[in-house]
């Protein structure tokens, strides 16, 4: 009579414990779905939503295969004691390549700006047009043959000239960019878009699409002076 | 005594049960409701369904990444022929943003000026200076890189050569993903030169950030972490 009570609130409490476990662990799973940003998507916006992750799914998967595909390479010279000096150059090849230390051709468009009496091609008209490239999935822009790479800053050095890459660079700007040739001039030329703006402006601004567009490699010193390794 | 303790015990959870029971059965019923009855929801399953395979197979793809820096690590260390170039790759991919870095640099923090709103701004002024746009993140970014920054993120997306920044209503989108403020930008790189260039009288954060109250912070630190960017770097369309 005396041990019962206890014994029945110790099973109660344990019961209650385990309960209030199985109950955060479901609350975690209804959160973690975070359904909420789909909810609102027309039918379009969700079909495109699926070819978005469908894409992101397969690059990756790709990504995936390389990469194991690699560390067997390096796996078996190891084993076999041989250099690896070739992998490591094909890799070194690659990233060249993704910086923009190599020249690169395909289709894209070019687009020239030029000064006139009035007013001259700020550091920003060629900030803001980089930018609108980027956002139309360009992968490789040059201003007056200076590469864009992830180091390259734009800046007014006087009302004629800026500065790309070190170099002082004036009008004409003649930026040439590759990608999905039609996508870009039409990002561009939207109402109110780009071109637009800069010809109320009232520059002078001209854009061309172009196939075997050549654009230059990115010729400054890569060095690393203040990442860690 | 025993028994006014037990049943009181018993009350307290009973009720803590009921009250977790409730709540539970209505986030259950909301998540429903979002998910069924109407046409879309199989479309709906779709989306989450391939999200969730982008992201088990992005975290695989992290493992296996690193898993190759290592054995590459270790076979460059068998063979001095090759580790000059291993040093090579690994400055690349630290500047393209595919690897995690660490260094000293500079951290900057502005956000939205909330005591502004848009029944208290002047009659002549405008409830947008009081707002970041990704104008204003576009050429902090810019002033950074012409300091030397060696590497960049804002909200912890990586800034890598093909990142743009726009808005979409209410957010900046960065590499396609929304980010809002407060905006934490970390850059990396001599730390003299960055708060030089960003804190100059007539700056950009001097002149046309600050006076509208949106600069909370900038300050140099020594060790800044700043993550690999979240994607695949895909440049499939270029030819050779």
């Amino acid at each position: 009579m005396k041990k019962e009570p206890k014994a029945i609130i110790i099973t109660i409490v344990i019961m209650s414990a385990i309960l209030s476990c199985v109950m955060f662990m479901q609350f975690k799973v209804v959160n973690q779905t975070n359904i909420e940003e789909i909810e609102t998507m027309r039918e379009d916006e969700l079909n495109e939503a699926v070819a978005n992750w469908k894409e992101k799914y397969e690059q990756a998967s790709k990504e995936l295969e390389d990469t194991n595909e690699r560390i067997k390479e390096y796996r078996d010279k190891l084993q076999d004691n041989v250099e690896i000096k070739e992998l490591v150059e094909k890799e070194l090849a690659e990233a060249q390549e993704n910086f923009g230390l190599t020249e690169v051709i395909g289709d894209g468009i070019i687009v020239t700006i030029m000064d006139n009496e009035e007013k001259s091609v700020k550091a920003m008209d060629l900030l803001d047009l980089v930018n609108e490239l980027k956002v139309a999935g360009s992968k490789a822009i040059s201003i007056n043959e200076q590469r864009v790479t992830n180091l390259t800053d734009l800046v007014d050095i006087s009302t004629k000239y800026i500065k790309v890459n070190s170099e002082n660079i004036s009008s004409p700007y003649v930026i040439k960019a590759i990608g999905d040739k039609t996508h870009l001039k039409s990002a561009l030329t939207i109402k109110n878009g780009y071109f637009d703006l800069l010809q109320k402006e009232g520059y002078n601004i001209k854009i061309e699409e172009k196939n075997n567009i050549k654009i230059n490699k990115y010729l400054n010193d890569v060095t690393l002076k203040y990442i860690k390794r | 005594m025993n028994k006014k303790w037990i049943a009181s015990i018993l009350g307290i959870m009973c009720f803590i049960l009921t009250v977790a029971v409730v709540t539970q059965y209505k986030t259950v019923k909301n998540a429903s409701q979002i998910a069924g009855t109407n046409i879309n929801s199989d479309l709906k399953t779709e989306v989450l369904k391939w999200k969730e395979k982008y992201e088990d197979i992005y975290s695989q793809l992290g493992k296996s990444k690193k898993e190759l820096e290592d054995v590459r690590e270790i076979a460059s260390n068998n063979d001095s022929s090759s580790s000059d170039l291993q040093h090579q790759l690994k400055t690349l991919n630290a500047l393209i943003g595919t690897t995690d870095v660490q260094g000293q640099g500079v951290i900057i923090t502005i956000s939205d000026n909330n005591s502004i709103t848009s029944d208290t701004v002047g009659v002549l002024d405008n409830i947008n200076n009081y707002l970041i746009h990704d104008r204003d993140l576009l050429i902090l970014v810019n002033e950074a890189k012409n300091a030397g920054a060696e590497a960049i993120s804002i909200n912890d997306e990586r800034i890598i050569n093909t990142t743009s920044i726009t808005c979409d209503g209410n957010v900046v989108l960065v590499n396609d993903n929304k980010i809002s403020s407060p905006f934490v930008i970390k850059i990396i790189g001599s730390p003299e030169a960055i708060l030089g260039a960003i804190n100059r009288p007539g700056g950009y954060l001097r002149n046309d950030l600050e006076p509208y109250g949106l600069v909370n912070s900038v300050e140099k630190k020594d060790n800044i972490s700043i993550s690999k960017y979240g994607g695949v770097i895909n440049y499939n369309n270029i030819e050779k």
